[in-house]
């Protein structure tokens, strides 16, 4: 496998006169676990859904494990495994007749692997679909999606109606994804489940990406926060380039810093004889709120 | 029309144990089911007034004069099969009598199941779709759901009595009549709306509850056809409301009690599923939940086969009402052909049906296995509109997720559509024919000749359900509304359209208008290799479309 998994270049979708995607890029390469943010109504689904082969580009390329999603879907499915965002199963079936039919859709699963998957979810595979909880049938789903053995799986809002010790468990089986080098897509606005997960995080906004990269990269281009206490006043913090949030009560400094400006406000700090000095990098949540609150200009 | 909303005190006593608060919002959620409904009730209301009206409207240019009426009621009303599912004319010289007769049954019928549907669309299928989870979270009683679905069913009753009473009297068709004719047809079907609302406490789905009441307004109108096609009086038709609604002799020295009848066993029918509707928990039904097979034997591997596991038992329940309604037409196909051998006038008529003369038991034969034809097509469209809400609940996502194509996806329910739709005209001519043929001494003959008669309206069935399949592939938003407007057509043309006076041309404009009608008339295969040609371009103009577009949408 040469290239991306995953490549798409200024995509763009429409329904009528709403502009769902309006150039969106996103590349996911082999091997890693990739996570898709973005509030609801980005774009995220309908992203997913092209790539699916479901709907189809207005404009734009996508490329899907070397082929294109629209003409080989069918080629194309047997080699990756979809959980979509809205789980909705047969009423009459029960939850084994579910995984027996979809694995065999999808070109057979391993009976073995399976069964360990329904015990780990704690899943009663004789119950019919209609008795089933929310989260139940999403297991059901999960499990039918992480039973097969292929090289790209996609989750759209994977974690949503399980209890957190499910989410856990959903967690494991993707770390184990991971370690056995299979690539995953992974939509989701539970923050703290991408940032245990994914190595790799692209955020969508109104149809277009507006940052993709290593949680690690995208955490050195935001502003860290910074708690010191100086042992004198401090002076001139004001002409600090860079600065923001700050608050000082004469002893404590609070505020955030962009990366750059960081050694000023540093040597600032070391004349006024620091005492201690703490230092965060920005949480996956602050940087995501930052990223919506800076466009002002709405959707 | 309002019996079953009695006074919160009345209910309250039935009730005693329920506490007042079990009603508590039901005006509100009354509100909201009538302005869900906003198109479906006047619909459904006023246009089954309209077709009583237009039935009315019809007797002075068909029969002006009271020989040519006496002259019917004696050549009709000797006919069993005729009796059976119209019921007793009561008064065959007032213009009120023969539409009494003529449209009664049928309006009651029709109206009965709609509105047994739209109780279990405002209760049982709320309730399993979860939406009922997020109004019972609200200061909502447990019984207010199932008491605003029985209110919303009864405010459509209402209205059609009304509109109906008004019309009648409005053509001169004597005011007591006719408020005794549409009162009593709105409360014989206000009495399923009754037994919807305790199936809805049945079943756990809204398929298993429309599937029961439907099941009970078959077998009422079974029990009373029979009653009806016995000679004298059976006791038979004082059992249902459909006999309770004939009996009622509007136009013609009403007995008025028997509307009171329907009322008050419409209220203790709503009242038993009120009280069952407050006392169990939300999701839960009378029948036990089953546990099922842990795993789905091996031919379930595509959309196809998946199709025929999830249709095969509404394909039976389908099948065994054809077979039972074909043995009954069966049984009553010789006495109906010694009646008539010695009466010219029923001979004519059944000839100008047929369209020329032909051996009686042969007319008998095509006049009684069309009504298979349209039964084909209500099963082919329902189970065809099963793709649609395989796309919209989104079921569709997930199996094209896997590797197995649009184009087999649409076929799944399209082939359990088009099957299915060809084995219900084959076991509905084979069990008229045999049924038939074991009073005439051929079994296997008749069978084969009523099977062969009744298949013969295949491609025209094929057509008619091949174009909700086909819009599921191009069009999905028109699918359901195409779809009925095309059955409603033929049902209008080839049931109604000689009653209507519609000319000859609009009639057979139908696909079923086409069909040859052998063994009365000659073979001609042309009409039927052209509808199947047709119904082939269809259905690949449905698969030419589904490879293209997004979907869901």
């Amino acid at each position: 496998m040469t290239g991306p998994v995953v490549a798409i270049h200024d995509l763009r979708k429409s329904f009528g006169s709403t502009h769902a995607l309006v150039g969106l890029d996103l590349e996911v390469q082999a091997g890693e676990v990739h996570g898709f943010l973005g509030p609801n109504g980005a774009g995220k689904t309908t992203t997913l859904r092209i790539l699916m082969g479901l709907l189809r580009a207005d404009a734009g390329t996508v490329s899907l494990l070397g082929g294109d999603p629209w003409q080989d879907a069918v080629a194309l499915h047997s080699r990756l495994s979809y959980v979509p965002g809205d789980v909705a199963l047969w009423p009459s079936l029960t939850g084994g007749e579910t995984l027996d039919i979809l694995g065999r859709m999808r070109g057979g699963d391993d009976a073995q692997r399976r069964a360990r998957l329904v015990d780990a979810f704690a899943l009663d595979p004789g119950v019919k679909v209609s008795a089933y909880s929310k989260g139940n049938r999403q297991k059901v789903a999960l499990i039918a999606a992480l039973a097969a053995d292929v090289e790209l799986y996609v989750f759209d809002e994977p974690t949503d109606g399980l209890d957190p010790l499910m989410s856990e468990v959903f967690r494991t089986e993707v770390s184990a994804l991971h370690r056995a080098g299979r690539t995953v897509l992974l939509s989701s606005h539970v923050l703290a489940e991408v940032d245990a997960v994914c190595d790799r995080i692209s955020i969508v906004r109104a149809g277009r990406i507006v940052e993709s990269g290593s949680l690690a990269e995208l955490r050195h281009l935001q502003r860290m926060t910074i708690v010191a206490v100086t042992g004198h006043e401090l002076h001139g913090i004001e002409d600090v380039p860079g600065l923001a949030d700050v608050s000082y009560d004469g002893t404590t400094l609070r505020c955030t810093v962009e990366p750059a400006h960081l050694d000023e406000l540093l040597s600032h700090l070391a004349a006024a004889g620091v005492v201690s000095l703490e230092s965060r990098p920005p949480t996956l949540e602050e940087m995501f709120l930052r990223y919506y609150e800076q466009a002002g200009d709405g959707r | 029309m309002t019996a079953t909303a009695p006074p919160a005190t009345h209910v309250d006593i039935v009730l005693s144990r329920a506490p007042r608060s079990a009603f508590a919002g039901t005006g509100g959620l009354l509100r909201l089911a009538l302005r869900r409904d906003r198109i479906r009730i006047p619909v459904w209301a006023v246009g089954s007034a309209l077709l009583l009206v237009a039935v009315a409207s019809s007797w002075d240019r068909l029969y002006p004069t009271d020989a040519d009426r006496l002259n019917l009621a004696q050549s009709l009303a000797g006919d069993p099969t005729l009796r059976s599912i119209l019921g007793p004319i009561f008064d065959p010289l007032s213009t009120g009598g023969l539409t009494a007769w003529r449209a009664g049954t049928s309006t009651a019928l029709v109206l009965a199941l709609v509105v047994s549907f739209l109780v279990v669309r405002h209760s049982r299928a709320d309730e399993a779709e979860g939406r009922m989870e997020l109004v019972l979270g609200a200061a909502v009683g447990r019984a207010a759901p199932l008491a605003a679905a029985i209110l919303s069913g009864a405010a459509l009753l209402g209205l059609f009595a009304v509109v109906a009473a008004l019309l009648l009297s409005a053509l001169g068709l004597g005011v007591a009549g006719s408020v005794a004719l549409a009162s009593t047809v709105a409360a014989a079907a206000l009495v399923f709306a009754g037994v919807a609302s305790l199936t809805a406490q049945i079943a756990r789905t809204s398929r298993g509850a429309n599937g029961l009441a439907g099941l009970v307004v078959a077998v009422a109108f079974a029990v009373t056809a029979f009653g009806n096609g016995q000679d004298g009086t059976s006791p038979l038709v004082w059992a249902t409301p459909f006999g309770w609604m004939q009996q009622t002799r509007a136009y013609a020295d009403e007995r008025w009690w028997l509307i009171g009848l329907s009322l008050v066993v419409a209220a203790a029918l709503a009242l038993a599923g009120l009280h069952v509707a407050a006392r169990r928990d939300l999701g839960d039904g009378l029948v036990a939940q089953r546990r099922g097979r842990r795993s789905a034997p091996s031919w379930i591997a595509g959309p196809v086969a998946l199709a025929w596991r999830l249709d095969r038992t509404y394909l039976v329940v389908w099948l065994i009402a054809v077979a039972a309604l074909g043995a009954l037409e069966g049984s009553m196909l010789t006495t109906s052909v010694q009646l008539v051998e010695g009466n010219p006038e029923m001979v004519a008529i059944l000839e100008k049906i047929a369209g020329g003369p032909a051996d009686l038991r042969d007319l008998f034969l095509v006049t009684m296995t069309g009504l298979f034809g349209l039964i084909a097509a209500g099963f082919g469209i329902t189970t065809a509109l099963r793709l649609r809400a395989e796309e919209e609940d989104g079921r569709a996502e997930l199996v094209l997720s896997t590797a197995r194509s649009r184009v087999q996806w649409l076929l799944g329910h399209g082939s359990t559509a088009l099957v299915g739709s060809t084995l219900i005209l084959v076991v509905g001519g084979l069990s008229l024919g045999a049924v038939f043929g074991a009073s005439d001494g051929d079994v296997v003959g008749q069978a084969w000749r009523a099977m062969l008669a009744s298949a013969l309206m295949a491609p025209a069935v094929w057509l008619v359900v091949a174009i909700p399949i086909a819009l599921v592939g191009t069009l999905p938003r028109w699918a359901a509304p195409v779809a009925w407007l095309v059955l409603v057509w033929c049902v209008l043309a080839g049931y109604f359209g000689q009653v209507l006076g519609l000319p000859d041309w609009l009639q057979q404009s139908t696909p079923f208008g086409h069909v040859p009608l052998w063994p009365a008339q000659p073979m001609s295969w042309t009409p039927l290799v052209v509808l199947a040609l047709l119904a082939a371009a269809v259905l690949a103009a449905g698969i030419a479309g589904i490879r293209r577009r997004d979907l869901p949408r």
